[in-house]
């Protein structure tokens, strides 16, 4: 017999006053600021906001349907908004999620568990470590209202299912459409992982019953009731989730998401990627996962086996790519979902089990003081996990520093800036957050299934503003916006990181100015403001008209439900819906005991899981030295990494510091180290060598630095040998430069009138000089030479255009890297128009490209055209500028051809020295070499960006080598020039003679590369 | 008053729905058919009037036939009845205006104000039965908008050109009559000063507009543009001036001159160049800005040193050479090049001492005494090579370490800005 036993759990009040007090004060120091969904929420709630019943959205995307997420919460915060503000609304409907949620959690437990353990339940799930990275550290909200209208219907479920109640199918099902009404995801699956035990519960439930009686006749009819009820249930809860966002079925069905697969941690394995591990099953788990097995044993081995296989199965799924059983349950939609939320299902549906496993710890506690400590330990573990989890964030942020929109919601509303669409790079989810607070539109946004552009729907990257988090292949997708921008009407970038500089200077972008928040504007002159009126797709009025009324009146409906609950009028209580079904207490007591073999077996496995993780790293050795100096050096932790130098032959901390503060350059201020690859340890007794190959990735490519480390043994510990540094010193002590200044004053009077006539600077008179169609591969390029013939600098627009015969246009690209974009008066340069495909690989079916998400930097998206090229045309148009004219010095300059490996491969070799005699630091001095035929003319036209900075009155030594032309094919179709849109306007273009002639080795007699032409420009990083 | 039957009181009840329900259906139907009743009571009282059982018809309306801009006109209209009232539509440029003239005697006037003929063209009047028009003219000169000039920089070498168009209005912003004389007149730079030389071109405006071409030119400087057109009354009008920049050409002669002929290869001295003043054909100064470049070829390769125009002279530095030798370059600026100059440099190093000295298993080459011609050290930072090995002088002194198996196979010679020398075996 039982041990009758005081009741230690928490009433439910008590559980919703501490997520109250807990969350509200979580919420309201802005936990929500850091996270990755917040600001897309709020963007959504600004946008029902502005339009309630608008379904289009301008301002991503160049444009996309609202109706592809369900707008429950969006719409609700529209609604508060207008009271309180965007984040303040957000707050209340978070919040109100949240104790929704513990309701929810309540009320499922009651329907498998004691009213006790319900209790435990609640409170459990305001200490959830699940539901605080949900939301202090994802952002989720939907996701959290929706669950915890789920739970709440569950009871009304059950009550249907077991009495026929159609008051209670009412509530259910008002409280399910409301549930989809905000996330329609959680009602589909939610029906099979929460709903689904429920009905199998009830009908093994009357089959037993039924048994129990012996008579066949009331049986069939006993069950068959049970049976019709879930069936008529499953029928109006289908007819539900349809009806209440029945524009989003319409949307999907008639246009189905395209995207390839955006790589997601959560379908990692977690035993080799920590981080996903730690994130997306440790942590939702927490201290729940010292009491799942148990939990789970609760379940199965009472009637409440189906919740307990639900959550078993709900944590299989959520092991991601740790085993191959999610992939073979989800099949391809494995790609597509992000699985976390399978672990955030499974650590809500234990709840009701794991309330039962800490009632018997209370239980026992109160006759066995050990388990006091178990259960104080538990408890205390509990809460740390929490108070960790919650505040995530700031141990580790996940979002850089806050921004603030409105200095860039002034930039653009002023001057009709908001004419042309911008750019964010490195904001984070901020980006959203700075939408919500403009008109202006972006090609950028933060919805990613909404989207359908090529150019980003082929690619596997969630955000532009991020692209260099998903490696070359979002910086390819980013590299056809800033080469193109014409295409996009994209003429301002707003970055908060400096990795993209590189990028966007050599594609002819230029600072314009700091914003007060630290943002710094980059802008592409020349570029067409967007028409008055944009392009929407709005849906059709009823359907606009459903979407704005329907899921706000399931939400409606579903409070007015459960307030009618609530105040009893429903009669839920007395109806009995919340009797005990759950498990004997006593019962399980003395049934349940894990076996011996299994915890060894845990133990035992846990360890082995660990160890093997960690045998690498325990490893001392030299290599591994060298891994972790360039580790610390990535990070930052430059004291770290000095200790890893030899401390013979080192420099001191101090001199270490300096030397390290004075590089600069693409590979030192600009890059981020990919991978580090040890090519060869050559260890004999205590000394060595170590060859490495570091790989970064860079905005503008990615980079190998192979480097050989000489390796010392000292005292059993390597150290990594040290080599001089440049000591040469400048001839000058303290130079002088005159040097000729521009600036473009603009409007001249301030006022909100456009520009008159006289304030418009006339273009500056540039003359293609030469220019040709050449192919590479399958890659088509227009290369030629361009004069800026005027007084004033100018900067350029190159424009290609590839003709069919009758003169259609088959391909438009212009010239990015490789062209030299700002022109001093009198300079000629050259250009390359490199034609590329709109980035989609396979734009039938770009999902299942086998090369989809792979992304070569050395490679280019092949442009595929309707018929063969006729003709061709180049434009050059430009504005007069005064930004980026600084060119550097070469001296000691030589060309010559040689053989790299074979005789197939030959190559033109550059060697000079490149002299900066300006006063400021060329960060990132870019080569721009064109080869040139004995007239002079280019024939090929290549972009070197150099590794390192050369500081100012210093020089530096290069090497560049450019294919030879003997793989390229020069077409003989004619092209046409037209200079600021007027052909053969000027013929004064001047001939120059600043080639470097190749010298030619007797085997490459029959080489048609006279000459290279060399130009380096430089960007300068400045004070800004 | 007797009780009624229950039935008569039904039947009382529903005929008063009855009727109420007709009275409902009475209005709907006016407020549906008839949108404005008391149009219909007016209507109605017109009709009651003697004379006026049929509308007016006007049988003339006489107006003139052409007015100036903002004249008023008098309109009469005559009818076909004695007395009424007739209406009257004027529609011109800003819309359709609506005016109600009294007839009595069977002729009615209409006044229309001035302010209904400001815009130029046709004003038509129509009434029931008939119609007129009216041209209004523009009115003399009265404001000369400034003209449109483009391009606003031209080339000063009395070629290039540049189109000026002016919009001459009267003082209701209508375009002049053609015909209307209007002069353009431009000043431009001279070698003594600005707008000396002035030209007067009188032109017509033609469709509402004068256009010019204006040629540069052979001076650089600002232009100024005006237009003048003369009223009624014999007052000029003038616009405001507009600048336009002829600017200079291509360059004509480049004379390059170097600071010093000689110099020493040590690598980081710096020679200057520079151009004499540039100009274009017609002695205009170059403008600031413009590139120019200084290519040379020497003992180490081919330069490309950029440099830009300023206050007319193209002035940069060039790094002396790693070897001994001479550079020879030129400047070039717009295609054209200068004249070539050179530049002699001699080696940078006197002597030096450069020993080998064995460490445990390693060969230790230690430089020390890198003098120049003045018996001087050189900078720190000079480059020591040793076969494919390279180190920088620091503190007067370099040294390079290699295992002995790599030396065994013989040494090469130390090489210090193109000074070689065989390096010394310390003894053992």
């Amino acid at each position: 017999m039982a041990t009758r036993t005081k009741d230690l759990s928490p009433p439910l009040a008590a559980s919703l006053l501490l997520a109250l007090f807990v969350h509200g004060a979580l919420i309201a120091s802005g936990t929500f600021r850091g996270t990755y969904d917040a600001y897309v929420h709020m963007f959504f709630g600004d946008h029902y906001s502005r339009d309630w019943f608008s379904t289009w959205e301008t301002r991503w995307y160049t444009g996309f349907t609202t109706v592809s997420y369900p707008p429950g919460t969006h719409q609700l915060i529209a609604l508060i908004s207008k009271a309180i503000g965007l984040e303040a609304a957000f707050m209340v409907v978070q919040l109100v999620g949240i104790l929704i949620l513990v309701v929810g959690v309540y009320r499922m437990a009651s329907l498998w568990a004691e009213p006790r353990a319900a209790r435990w339940a609640a409170l459990l799930a305001v200490l959830s470590t699940s539901i605080a990275e949900a939301v202090h550290v994802f952002g989720q909200l939907p996701t959290i209202v929706a669950l915890g209208l789920l739970l709440n219907a569950t009871p009304y479920v059950d009550r249907w299912l077991r009495t026929g109640d159609l008051k209670m199918l009412l509530a259910a099902i008002t409280t399910l459409a409301a549930t989809t009404a905000c996330h329609h995801v959680t009602t589909l699956f939610g029906s099979v992982f929460f709903l689904g035990p429920i009905i199998a519960r009830v009908v093994i439930d009357s089959w037993r019953a039924v048994a129990a009686t012996r008579n066949g006749t009331s049986a069939a009819r006993f069950i068959g009731a049970s049976v019709a009820r879930s069936a008529f249930f499953g029928g109006l809860l289908v007819a539900t989730l349809i009806i209440v966002v029945l524009p989003y079925w319409l949307w999907s069905s008639s246009d189905p998401i395209s995207q390839v697969p955006i790589p997601h941690d959560s379908r990692a394995n977690f035993l080799k990627d920590i981080n996903a591990g730690l994130v997306f099953w440790v942590i939702p788990w927490g201290v729940l996962v010292l009491i799942a097995m148990r939990s789970v044993f609760v379940a199965l081995r009472s009637r409440c086996w189906p919740a307990g296989l639900s959550v078993v199965l709900l944590t299989v799924l959520g092991t991601g790519g740790t085993t191959p059983i999610p992939r073979l349950l989800l099949g391809g939609a494995f790609d597509i979902l992000t699985l976390d939320r399978f672990t955030f299902w499974a650590t809500i549906a234990i709840l009701p089990f794991a309330g039962v496993v800490v009632e018997q710890l209370a239980c026992r506690a109160q006759v066995d003081r050990r388990v006091v400590v178990v259960s104080g330990a538990l408890g205390v573990l509990t809460v740390a996990a929490f108070i960790f989890t919650a505040n995530l964030g700031q141990f580790r942020p996940l979002q850089p520093e806050p921004i603030d929109p409105a200095p860039i919601a002034d930039f653009l509303g002023k001057d009709q800036h908001d004419r042309w669409r911008y750019l964010t790079l490195g904001f984070g989810d901020q980006m959203a957050w700075v939408s919500a607070h403009t008109t202006a539109t972006t090609v950028d946004g933060n919805y990613h299934s909404a989207r359908r552009l090529p150019e980003l729907v082929s690619r596997p990257v969630e955000r532009l503003e991020g692209a260099k988090f998903r490696g070359m292949p979002g910086l390819g997708s980013l590299d056809q916006f800033v080469t193109t921008p014409e295409r996009y009407n994209l003429k301002f970038v707003f970055s908060n990181d400096t990795f993209y500089d590189p990028l966007l200077f050599s594609n002819g972008w230029h600072r314009v100015e700091r914003l007060l928040n630290g943002i710094i504007v980059w802008e592409r002159a020349d570029i067409t403001p967007l028409p008055d009126t944009l392009p929407a797709s709005e849906l059709p009025p009823w359907q606009r008209f459903l979407w704005g009324v329907l899921p706000l009146t399931a939400v409606t409906s579903a409070a007015i439900t459960n307030g009618l609950v609530a105040a009893g009028r429903l009669t839920l209580r007395r109806s009995g819906c919340q009797i005990v079904h759950g498990p004997n207490m006593g019962t399980l007591r003395h049934r349940f005991v894990s076996p011996t073999w299994l915890r060894v077996a845990c133990v035992v496995g846990v360890t082995g899981v660990v160890v093997a993780g960690n045998w690498e790293t325990t490893e001392a050795s030299a290599a591994q030295q060298v891994y972790d100096f360039y580790d610390d050096i990535d990070f930052g932790r430059l004291d770290d990494a000095w200790e890893r130098i030899d401390p013979y032959t080192g420099p001191s901390l101090e001199q270490y510091r300096l030397e390290r503060s004075v590089r600069d350059g693409l590979v030192d201020g600009y890059a981020k180290l990919d991978r580090l690859e040890i090519i060869e340890s050559r260890i004999e007794g205590g000394a060595g060598q170590v060859d490495v190959a570091a790989h970064y990735v860079t905005s503008l490519t990615a980079w190998t630095v192979e480097q050989t480390h000489i390796m010392v043994e000292r005292n059993g510990e390597w150290f990594i040998g040290w080599s001089a540094t440049e000591s040469s010193i400048p001839v000058e002590q303290f130079a002088r430069q005159t040097t000729v200044e521009y600036v473009d004053h603009g409007r001249r009077r301030v006022t909100t009138e456009t520009s008159d006539y006289g304030d418009i600077l006339d273009r500056p008179r540039v003359e293609v000089r030469d220019h040709r169609l050449v192919k590479d591969g399958a890659q088509w390029n227009i290369v030629g030479q361009i004069t800026n013939l005027d007084i004033d600098p100018a900067d350029i627009t190159v424009t290609g255009r590839l003709l069919g015969d009758d003169g259609n246009v088959l391909a438009t690209y212009q010239a990015g890297e490789g062209t030299v974009h700002k022109l001093l008066p009198g300079e000629t340069a050259p250009f390359r128009v490199a034609f590329e495909g709109v980035a989609t690989v396979d734009s039938a079916n770009p999902v299942a490209s086998e090369q989809a998400g792979v992304f070569d930097p050395e490679s280019v998206v092949e442009l595929r055209l309707e018929e063969q090229v006729a003709s061709y045309q180049v434009e050059a148009k430009a504005l007069v500028t005064g930004k980026n004219l600084e060119r550097l010095v070469i001296s000691d300059a030589e060309a010559s051809n040689v053989i790299l490996d074979d005789a197939e491969h030959t190559s033109i070799v550059v060697r000079a020295t490149i002299n900066n005699r300006g006063t400021e630091t060329a960060t990132i001095p870019i080569a721009v070499v064109s080869l040139l035929d004995v007239k002079g003319n280019v024939l090929w036209v290549e972009s070197h960006p150099l590794s390192s900075a050369i500081q100012s009155q210093r020089s530096g030594q290069v090497e560049l080598t450019v294919p030879n032309v003997s793989a390229l094919e020069f077409s003989a179709v004619a092209g046409e020039a037209f200079d600021n849109g007027r052909s053969e306007f000027d013929l004064r273009s001047f001939e120059s003679s600043v080639a470097i002639p190749v010298t030619v080795d007797p085997f490459f007699a029959d080489s048609i590369v006279d000459s290279v032409s060399v130009t380096v420009i430089s960007f300068e990083r400045g004070l800004q | 008053m007797g009780a009624e039957s229950p039935s008569r009181q039904r039947q009382a009840t529903r005929s008063r729905w009855n009727v109420r329900f007709a009275a409902l259906l009475v209005v709907v139907v006016a407020a549906v058919v008839c949108p404005n009743p008391l149009t219909e009571v007016r209507a109605a009282q017109v009709a009651a009037e003697p004379g006026r059982s049929a509308p007016i018809n006007v049988t003339s309306l006489i107006a003139p036939e052409v007015v100036e801009a903002g004249t008023a006109i008098s309109i009469e209209a005559r009818a076909d009845r004695e007395l009424g009232e007739v209406e009257v539509e004027v529609l011109n440029g800003y819309g359709r205006l609506s005016f109600v003239v009294a007839i009595v005697g069977g002729t009615g006037r209409l006044d229309l104000p001035s302010a209904v003929s400001q815009q130029a063209g046709v004003i038509m009047i129509t009434s029931r039965g008939a119609s007129a028009t009216v041209m209004i003219e523009p009115t003399e000169v009265d404001e000369v908008v400034a003209p449109l000039v483009g391009p606003r920089t031209i080339v000063a070498d009395g070629r290039d050109m540049t189109l000026a168009v002016v919009l001459p209005v009267d003082r209701y912003g209508n375009q002049v009559v053609d015909g209307t004389p209007v002069s353009v007149e431009w000043g431009q730079p001279t070698p003594f000063g600005e707008a000396d030389d002035r030209t007067v071109v009188d032109a017509r405006v033609e469709d509402g507009m004068v256009s010019t071409l204006l040629p540069s030119g052979e001076v650089a400087g600002a232009t100024f543009v005006r237009t003048t057109a003369q009223t009624v009354n014999g007052l000029d009008v003038n616009s405001a001036v507009v600048r336009i920049d002829e600017v200079p050409g291509i360059v004509d002669g480049i004379v390059a001159v170097a600071a010093q002929t000689k110099g020493a290869a040590d690598g980081r001295s710096l020679i200057e160049v520079q151009t004499t003043r540039l100009v274009d054909l017609f002695g205009n100064q170059l403008a600031d800005g413009t590139l120019g470049r200084f290519i040379y070829d020497g003992p180490s390769g081919r330069g490309v040193v950029p440099g830009t125009v300023q206050n007319g002279v193209v002035r940069v530095e060039i790094v002396a050479p790693t070897v001994p030798g001479t550079i020879r370059g030129y400047f070039e600026l717009h295609g054209r090049a200068s004249n070539e100059v050179a530049v002699t440099f001699a080696s940078a190093i006197a002597s030096f001492e450069a020993h080998l000295e064995r460490v445990g298993t390693d060969v230790v080459l230690r430089v020390s005494s890198v003098l120049d011609p003045d018996a001087a050290f050189v900078a720190d930072g000079t480059e020591v090579q040793w076969g494919d090995h390279r180190t920088q002088i620091r503190r007067g002194t370099a040294e390079i370490r290699l295992p002995e198996d790599v030396v065994a196979a013989g040494s090469p010679p130390v090489w210090i800005l193109g000074r070689e020398q065989q390096p010394t075996r310390a003894p053992s």
